[in-house]
Formats: structure tokens, sequence, C-alpha cells
């Protein structure tokens, strides 16, 4: 197949900052654009005071994109994603991409679909590899059945909208050499339909649970919010940060914003303690991509041990704590 | 008013991992014998969802709660658990007479059955179905009716023509509100959903329960495009290392100790 094929990457910045997610949607771009030739341009929407020339647009370009198009958030309301669909779908009119690349998070999640549908594409969420197969057809692949199946997709349209899961793809190293277009996407005042009434964020303490290097995560087998106090502590010591499974969450053991899994977070650490979590495939789903996992659970049968490098059969109360004292002696 | 609830038959996704293969014919997860087969649990969260609506506003505004699932006929027993819930009626769309391969055409012809059979003040789905986790049909169909659509929501509440909703993101919670008509899809986050009682599950056996295929949409105009713009080429488990080595000892000190060491010795700290 010798057609050349463009791809959308469509990221949200916030402030000034670029984040890991955006340059992995750019780095599976650039997969196809290496095996189909076709270029890579990114959408942006910056906020209205953002300067995109300075440092926003170049740092794309260095991670891979050639194209940079940008738009301001003025006319739109972030609370109301419905208004982002035409800036997109005039972005894919400028473009002409075969894939149209998202993160899957709480914008992409929401957005793509929408886009899909407006613009009668293919969608394909959570995707986690794109490959070709003999005859250089894209094929994507996700994952189902709460982790515990992969599915291979063949879109079979023009264009397709494709959702990447967090950490899956590697962003590529940064080469200030390369050179790419700037231009601006004018963005017209959009229909808002949805009434932002209140807002709150959680705040953000120590490590961010995405970014951590270790992490401590709890399941139904620490027993209850004061369990999580003894994991503090551990991920205190290796300055790693706090996750939970869907069942500590669902109990209110701790804020939803915890959880890692297939409906949560996904993570990627050196090091992930999972403390009394059986392991089920959707949390599995989200810390799967760890270096080493290590199980600490008082059941020999949980699945979790089949993920662990290593583990530790008994009471997580008496091991965490003299976990924490070894630690510390050492460091 | 009316609030039609869209609901997915799915394999019981807490089926133990022993019992679950898939078949490399249908592409799909075989059913055991003893998996049963269960509504979608967050499709149940939605139907929690519209009948606590139902009851809140009982009295002052009369709501009916209509469920509407595109299945093969073993759906109609998924659809009974919903009316025993609470759920007031249910429609089930012959799967066999669709092919609803993928997101794109099971919206498509949910968006038609649902307009042939009332028109809904608000529309409630499931954040995803568990099997596939896709999350996209709920918002197709608020796409294709060029509504209003509010995702992931832990709270719902209707007043006067608006609908309100607390949405769950990652790093905290928005909430906000709209006009009817809209879409909403409810987040994990919203809460058990009830089990029946027996009187309910007794009632619901005399509530109506229709079929829709393919001849229902005959004549009128279709409405959207039902074809599927992909195709699964295959689902497959992937494969699983179990090679964990185990630390043992005598005390709680001593495997700490080994396992520390352990790691720094492969220096991951």
């Amino acid at each position: 197949m010798s057609e050349k094929i463009n791809s959308l990457v469509v990221i949200d910045v916030i402030g000034d900052e670029l984040v890991s997610s955006d340059f992995e949607c750019i780095s599976a771009a650039t997969t196809i654009a290496e095996q189909k030739g076709g270029q890579v341009t990114v959408l942006a929407f910056v906020d209205p005071d953002t300067i995109i020339d300075a440092e926003i647009a170049p740092g794309i370009i260095a991670k891979g994109a050639d194209k940079v198009l940008w738009a301001s958030k003025e006319n739109l309301a972030e609370h109301d994603l419905g208004s982002y669909v035409q800036v997109v779908s005039d972005a894919i009119k400028e473009v002409g991409p075969w894939a149209i690349i998202f993160t899957h998070n709480n914008f992409g999640g929401d957005l793509a679909p929408r886009v899909a549908f407006r613009n009668l594409a293919a969608i394909v969420t959570g995707t986690q590899a794109i490959h070709f197969d003999d005859a250089g057809e894209i094929l994507l692949t996700r994952v189902c059945y709460g982790g515990r199946a992969e599915q291979i997709i063949r879109p079979t349209t023009s264009t397709v909208v494709v959702t990447l899961r967090e950490k899956v793809f590697e962003p590529l190293e940064d080469s200030a050499e390369r050179a790419g277009e700037i231009s601006n996407l004018l963005v017209q005042p959009q229909e808002q339909r949805v009434e932002l009434l209140e807002q709150s964020r959680e705040e953000q303490k120590g490590v961010r649970l995405e970014n951590a290097n270790v992490v401590v995560s709890g399941g139904r087998g620490v027993g209850g919010p004061d369990g999580f106090e003894q994991l503090k502590e551990l991920a205190e010591c290796l300055n790693g940060a706090l996750g939970a499974s869907r069942v500590a969450c669902d109990l209110g053991w701790v804020p939803h914003s915890w959880q890692v899994g297939l409906s949560g977070k996904t993570v990627s650490p050196d090091l992930y303690f999972a403390v009394g979590i059986s392991g089920a495939s959707h949390h599995l789903a989200g810390c799967g991509s760890a270096k080493v996992i290590i199980a600490i659970n008082s059941d020999r049968d949980a699945p979790i041990f089949s993920a662990a490098k290593y583990g530790v059969v008994g009471d997580y109360s008496e091991l965490v704590p003299a976990l924490v004292e070894e630690f510390k002696k050492s460091l | 008013m009316i609030i039609a609830v869209c609901v997915k038959q799915i394999m019981d996704p807490e089926v133990p991992p022993p019992l679950f293969q898939i078949d490399p014919e249908t592409k799909q997860a075989i059913r055991s014998a003893g998996v049963e087969m269960v509504m979608s649990p967050f499709d149940e969260q939605a139907v929690e969802a519209a009948v606590q609506l139902k009851e809140a506003e009982a009295g002052k505004n009369e709501i009916s709660v209509i469920l509407f699932s595109v299945g093969t006929a073993d759906a109609k027993d998924m659809l009974k658990h919903g009316l025993s819930m609470g759920a007031d009626e249910a429609v089930l769309i012959s799967a066999e007479d669709f092919d609803v391969s993928d997101s794109f055409a099971t919206a498509s012809v949910l968006v038609q059955a649902i307009q042939s059979v009332c028109e809904p003040d608000l529309i409630l789905t499931g954040r995803q179905a568990a099997d596939f986790d896709v999350g996209v049909v709920g918002i197709g169909v608020g796409e294709l009716l060029q509504w209003p659509i509010l995702n992931w929501a832990k709270s719902v509440t209707v007043e006067s023509g608006q609908v309100k909703v607390e949405r769950v993101l990652s790093n905290g919670v928005d909430r906000v509100s709209c006009d009817l008509p809209a879409v909403v899809s409810i987040a994990n986050e919203f809460g058990v959903p009830r089990k029946p009682s027996l009187r309910e599950t007794m009632k619901s056996a005399r509530k109506p329960m229709s079929e829709l295929n393919s001849d229902a949409f005959e004549g009128s105009e279709k409405l959207f495009d039902h074809m599927p713009r992909q195709k699964t080429v295959d689902v497959a488990e992937p494969e699983k290392s179990s090679d964990c080595q185990i630390i043992d000892g005598d005390s709680a000190a001593e495997i700490a100790e080994k396992l520390v060491s352990t790691i720094r010795d492969a220096k991951l700290i």
C-alpha cells in the first residue's frame, strides 16, 4: 500500500505544561508515519493566555510532530467537551487524517467518541498497540473483558478515532533539530449547553500516582482505612505514591482518585507493592506494566501471585512495618 | 417524564479465572457451565439511578422508566431483573436482525428503537459495558440525537426541566447541569444497585416487555447508518508468565530483610 497516511493527535494543554501522555500519542502517530509515510499534526488546545510559539509548539515538534495546529480555549468550556467537537472536526477537514489520536483519560475518553460519531469514523478506545498485517493494513489492539483478553480490530472506514491507554507507548527522544510548521486554528464561539455549578479538585500531596517510581497499593485485604496508614508509611519512606484496588475505593476506604485499574489510573512504576489485592484482571490492567510487582497477600492462591515477580504469603500488618524499618536502616 | 435506560446482557464479569475462555470461532468469551448471564454492572447502576429518580419524584412528577437492550432472546431474563429493580417497561431489540458488531451500529439501532417507542426526556447508560469495556455507545446515542452528554455521573437529580450531575474526574468532581433532554452516563462511583425484593420480582412479571425486530423499522425512514465501521480480527487471552519468587522466613523481620536486599540487589531502588 503506497498511500500516505496522515495522523492528527489531539491534546489538551493545561497551563504551559506538556505531559508524557501527549508525547505518547505523538509517538504512536509516528509509528504509523514511519510505516506509511504521511504527516503527524498535533492539534493543541491551549489556555487563552498561553504563548504557544515560545515553548509549547517547539516542544511538541521536538517530540516528533510535523505540524502544530493550536486552538485557543477562549471560546470553549472545559466542563462541556461538546463545545470542542466542532473544532476537532475543523482540524480533521484541514489535515485529512486517517487516525485521530487521543489519550484515554477524562479528556479523550469523553471527547473522542463524540468526534467519531460526528465524523462517521470508526472508534477504538483503550488502544495499547498499533501494528500492521502482512498486507500493510493497520491493526489496533485493545484490552477487553476487564483486562482478561485482548481484541484486535481492523477499522473499515477512511478515518478512525483512537484513544490510547496511558504509559503504553514510549515517548520519542527530544530532537531539537526537527523543524515543523506552527499555525493557529481559528475557534468560532461554540454553543455551550452545560453549565458548571461547582468544581472541586483534590489537592495533590506528595508524588503523583501516575508518575511515581514506587507505588504502594492496597485492596480488600488491608481491612480498612487504618491499614492504609501503614501503607502510607511504606510509600513515604520510598518517596512513592499510594494506590488502591477498585474494591478499596468502592468501600470508601480511600478516594476514588487512588484507583489503579481499568476504570482507574494506569501506572508503570519500577516497583509496585500490591498489598491485600487479589489481582483481578481489571486491576492488573492498570499496573501490569510495572517493572516489578511485589505481592503481599495471605492467600497463596490469589491471582496476584501469577503477575508478581516477588511474593510474600502472610499478614501484611506485620510485614509492612518490618519493611519500613528495614528500608529506613539503609537509606 | 420518561427515562430511557440502555442496558446490555453480558457474561458475569466476576467469573473466576479458570472458567474464562475465549472461543476462537466467535471471538467471544465462552459461557461455561455454571456461569451466569447478567446485566452489565455499570448498566445496573444506571437502572438504579433511574429508579431512584422515579422514587424521589413520586407524587410530584410521574416518571416512567423504560429499559432498552439490543440482545438475543435470552436477554429477557436480564430485562426482567431490571423490571424487578423498579423499571416500568422493557424493550428488547433483536440482535439477530441487525449487525451490531460495533458501537456505531449499536448506538444507531438503539436511537432508532428509542424514538419508535417513546420520547424520553433523559437517557441513562452505564459508563461502559463490562465485557468489551468500550464506553462509546452512550456517548454515540447522545451525538446521534444531538443532545448534551454528561459523562461519569456519581449522582443525578432532575429539577424544572434540567438535569444536575456530579461528574467523577481523575482529579476531582465537577457539578454541572444542562437542559433536558440529555444523555447521562453513570460512573461506577454511583454506588451499589439494589437487590430486587420478592414483591417487586412478582410484580415485574406483569410489566410490559416488547420485542422489536427489523420489521418495526420498516416503512419508517432509516434515521442512521446501521453499518459497523470496524471488524474484530481476533480476541485472545494474553500469555501469562508465573515465575513468582516467594520470599519466606521465620519472622516478619527476616522476610523484610530478605525482600529488601532482593530489591536492592535488583537495583530497583
